[in-house]
């Protein structure tokens, strides 16, 4: 529900960071509260891993209290947010990785469950057994959706996240990313590739049933 | 040109390329079956465009472990030491050794020196300290503000209030911001400068479908909260945004010294003052504890009790223990 009487509900996210800059730690707590949901469920997906992405999303809010000197007052402030989630996201990823002792290769699968690196899309959308208390349909194809995502090289899934699920627009992601926009539109032709493939798949397994 | 139909599919071209891509959709039907084969290889992703819900307290908690950073050290005193001018040396008795005289007189000078500069330092840090834990109180209070605005957002603008049933006394809004999701159920905030714990902190024990398992979760907060004001009737109306007293509504404030009255002068969490916070989330730093709604005493009732404010603008703050 909208608060009636916030005091800030006017400030531009661009506000909001130009005043923690110059010193205005109030407006600090409404700044996290507005990315709360939103930079939740990026790295939530991204992450593939709910206390991981609690824990990004604090280190992401430290390093924006920390680093607030960095910021250039008038630049977007949604690019510049997402790109600390991302590189803290990232961090997270190689530390995960190391700990697993893989070795961390941008274009390999994400790292996911024990065993499933490198089985085919396929099998990672069909072999998930539905969970007898999921009766609805949309849950299943919700769950498959997620897997698919979650499959991605880690490269693709953060363009499609921000791209489909975050509704940044091209310039944007290439600023958080960190990439020019033209890497941005190769690697989403890319993942929605692999997705189209992925879904054609499952269909003709449900057709071939 | 596939680039630009992919974003078109996506919303997420500029107005420069939304619009050519416009205009060659309008001439060309190849374009058009390219746009619709990306739209359908998109479509499955719908299924999952409700996203997650951030954990409860996720915010809060971001702001606790951001206000436990080391606050950046006030600059120390400025300037170096003071050095006291040498004197200009006396003349030598004549039974005297020059030597020995002027030795004694540069021992005295080095210990006055550095007594001086020690006291420099000392106060130095002692400021340094202060001004730390001043800083993470205010944080603290900051904090606070955040479970309590997140509330507020879902209940038509209104706090916590207490003195009902569930809620007997001041230290009850935890409990009611934990169990609305606002906190996690081992939150702890208290006040730096708080010498020892204190046991009037509020202290919430969640019951098990919300404690984490393992040791006992308690939640403390060591600050005071309003105790709301009676109405007209006499029922206890609870703060909320946008009331009588409007921003200068304190909400909660730093638990006041044992010996408070209104005659005794400032209370001293701080050594001269306390933070308050406000119904706007603003949080200051006063000397006094007449700060509240036109120069109301916000420890204390009009009726110098710590009770529940007589009317709208009486602003009255109570430990966890005390009751409306």
């Amino acid at each position: 529900m909208a608060p009636v009487n916030d005091p800030l509900a006017g400030c531009s996210d661009e506000d909001l960071l130009g005043r923690l800059r110059a010193g205005d730690r109030d407006v600090f707590g409404p700044l996290v509260r507005r990315y709360e949901r939103e930079l939740y469920g990026y790295l939530r997906r991204y992450l593939g891993d709910e206390d991981l992405a609690a824990d990004v999303f604090q280190n992401t809010f430290l390093a924006v209290f920390t680093k607030i000197g960095q910021y250039e007052p008038g630049r977007p402030a949604r690019p510049w947010l997402y790109a600390i989630a991302t590189n803290q996201a990232i961090d997270a990823l190689r530390r995960k990785t190391r700990r697993a002792e893989r070795t961390a290769d941008p274009l390999a699968p994400a790292p996911g469950d024990a065993g499933e690196e490198g089985r085919p899309l396929f099998d990672l959308l069909a072999a998930r057994e539905a969970d007898p208390a999921d009766l609805a349909e949309g849950l299943e194809t919700r769950r498959r959706v997620r897997d698919a995502v979650a499959a991605l090289p880690d490269l693709l899934r953060q363009v499609v996240i921000l791209a489909y699920f975050q509704g940044m627009k091209y310039q944007d992601i290439a600023d958080a990313l960190g990439i020019p926009v033209g890497t941005v539109k190769s690697r989403l032709h890319a993942a929605v590739a692999k997705l189209a493939a992925a879904w054609d798949e499952v269909e003709s397994a449900t057709d071939a049933e | 040109m596939d680039d630009l139909l992919l974003g078109y599919a996506l919303d997420a071209l500029d107005p420069a390329d939304t619009a050519a891509v416009e205009a060659r959709l309008r001439d060309d039907p190849t374009a058009a079956a390219r746009l619709a084969h990306f739209r359908r290889a998109l479509a499955p992703l719908a299924a999952d465009r409700d996203g997650y819900d951030p954990p409860p307290g996720l915010a809060a908690a971001t702001l606790a472990r951001v206000a436990g950073l080391d606050v950046p050290a006030a600059a120390p005193a400025q300037g170096p030491p003071v050095v006291p001018k040498a004197p200009s040396w006396p003349a030598a008795p004549a039974d005297v050794p020059i030597f020995h005289l002027r030795r004694r007189v540069e021992v005295a000078v080095a210990a006055c020196v550095a007594v001086l500069a020690f006291g420099l330092v000392l106060g130095g840090v002692q400021k340094v300290r202060r001004d730390s834990q001043l800083a993470a109180c205010q944080n603290n209070l900051r904090v606070l503000y955040q479970g309590l605005s997140g509330y507020a957002d879902d209940h038509a603008d209104r706090f916590p209030q207490v003195g009902g049933p569930d809620t007997p006394t001041a230290g009850a809004f935890v409990s009611t911001l934990v169990e609305a999701g606002q906190y996690p159920a081992d939150l702890s905030i208290v006040c730096p400068a708080t010498p020892d714990p204190d046991p009037a902190a509020a202290g919430f024990r969640p019951g098990p479908a919300l404690a984490p398992p393992g040791p006992e979760v308690v939640a403390r907060v060591g600050y005071a909260y309003t105790l709301g004001y009676r109405g007209p009737g006499g029922g206890l109306v609870g703060p909320w945004r946008g009331g009588p007293a409007g921003d200068r509504t304190p909400l909660a404030a730093d638990l006041p010294a044992p010996r408070v009255a209104p005659s005794d002068g400032p209370v001293s969490p701080h050594g001269g003052g306390q933070n308050v916070l406000f119904a706007d989330g603003r949080v200051q730093f006063f000397t006094q504890a007449t700060v509240g709604p036109a120069g109301d005493d916000i420890y204390r009732n009009d009726a110098g009790r710590v009770r529940a404010g007589l009317h709208p603008l009486d602003a009255s703050l109570g430990r966890a223990t005390d009751v409306p």
